[in-house]
């Protein structure tokens, strides 16, 4: 049986460089694949203590996240489309209409 | 835990960790979304290594397949180039961090010390939990009493249908919980697909008749 403590640790990693990536990056494509990596850090946390207990519920978690990620990711994409036709930039920092 | 399982291990989870800081510090928004698919099947087979073989199916499927041809195909058809933002990523890389670690480090202290101890006694804890919820539920009043035999059986029923701790989930026991457990969030989750595919279209489809129509009386 697997030290849950090393899987939670890589999970923890993942997450922190998810935190990195949206916070240093600006274009809003490489902030949405950061996005995901925090999401797919979260699943493998969910599949140790799944594991840990037993049972079904944690892998059914990460098959329900799994299906919210993928419609987050058809609307999110929609939305960077629609704002690469206003702006014709996909940098965050343009997006500051509702900025004083 | 044997030594091959703890090589394997280590060895992906090293893969998942660099292809992920490279997919943050990539120039070019079509490698951060390579090295992204590099990450996402190496934490693929960790999910086969930790007894997750549907999951990890799904994964290389859903999130390496379809998810990431859809970014690509985005990059693509918005046609962007270099990304100019990296450069002044180095000015804010070390707040950012400094910040990020400080979260990692929070993270790792309150799992890994919490769950890397002796966990030796667990699994009989479990069991003895999950017995006496089966004993609990037997004795519930106004149902039907049932025989000893009965009752053997049904335990050894629901010992079978639920995957010990440390045992490999079974596709199997997915698709029966899904249809059974999990029938209602199961639908819920098909409607959520359906209004997201909607929502997706009615963002990003082309101008609106009446807008065009409008700009072109401004304009005229």
């Amino acid at each position: 049986m697997t030290p849950p403590g090393l899987t939670l640790a890589l999970s923890a990693l993942l997450f922190g460089l998810g935190v990195t990536g949206v916070l240093v990056r600006r274009n809003v494509l490489v902030v949405y694949m950061s996005i995901e990596l925090m999401l797919n850090a979260a699943n493998l946390a969910f599949i140790a203590f799944g594991r840990l207990h037993g049972g079904l519920d944690g892998q059914l978690f990460v098959f329900f996240s799994m299906v919210v990620a993928a419609a987050e990711v058809a609307v999110g994409l929609g939305i960077v489309v629609a704002v690469y036709k206003q702006l014709h930039s996909v940098d965050v920092d343009q997006l500051n209409l509702l900025k004083f | 835990m044997t030594t091959g399982f703890a090589i394997c291990f280590l060895v992906l989870a090293a893969v998942a960790l660099a292809a992920a800081a490279k997919m943050i510090f990539s120039h070019h928004p079509v490698h951060s979304a390579l090295y992204l698919v590099l990450n996402l099947c190496a934490s693929a087979l960790i999910y086969v290594l930790l007894g997750a073989p549907f999951i990890a199916i799904v994964q290389v499927a859903v999130y390496a397949g379809a998810i990431m041809v859809l970014f690509l195909f985005i990059i693509m058809y918005l046609n962007l180039g270099l990304a100019q933002d990296v450069a002044d990523a180095r000015s804010r890389r070390a707040t950012a961090l400094a910040t990020a670690g400080l979260l990692a480090v929070l993270l790792l202290a309150g799992g890994v010390v919490r769950w890397s101890g002796d966990l030796a006694g667990r699994p009989q804890q479990v069991a003895a939990g999950q017995q006496a919820l089966a004993a609990g539920q037997a004795g519930l009043p106004g149902a039907p009493a049932a025989t000893p035999d009965a009752q053997a059986a049904l335990q050894a029923a629901r010992a079978a249908a639920q995957p010990q701790p440390g045992q490999a989930v079974t596709v199997e026991q997915i698709g029966v919980a899904l249809f059974s457990r999990y029938a209602l969030p199961f639908e819920v989750a098909s409607l959520l697909i359906l209004v997201a595919m909607i929502g997706a279209l009615v963002i990003a489809r082309p101008q609106l008749q009446r807008e065009s129509a409008l700009r072109k009386e401004v304009s005229s």
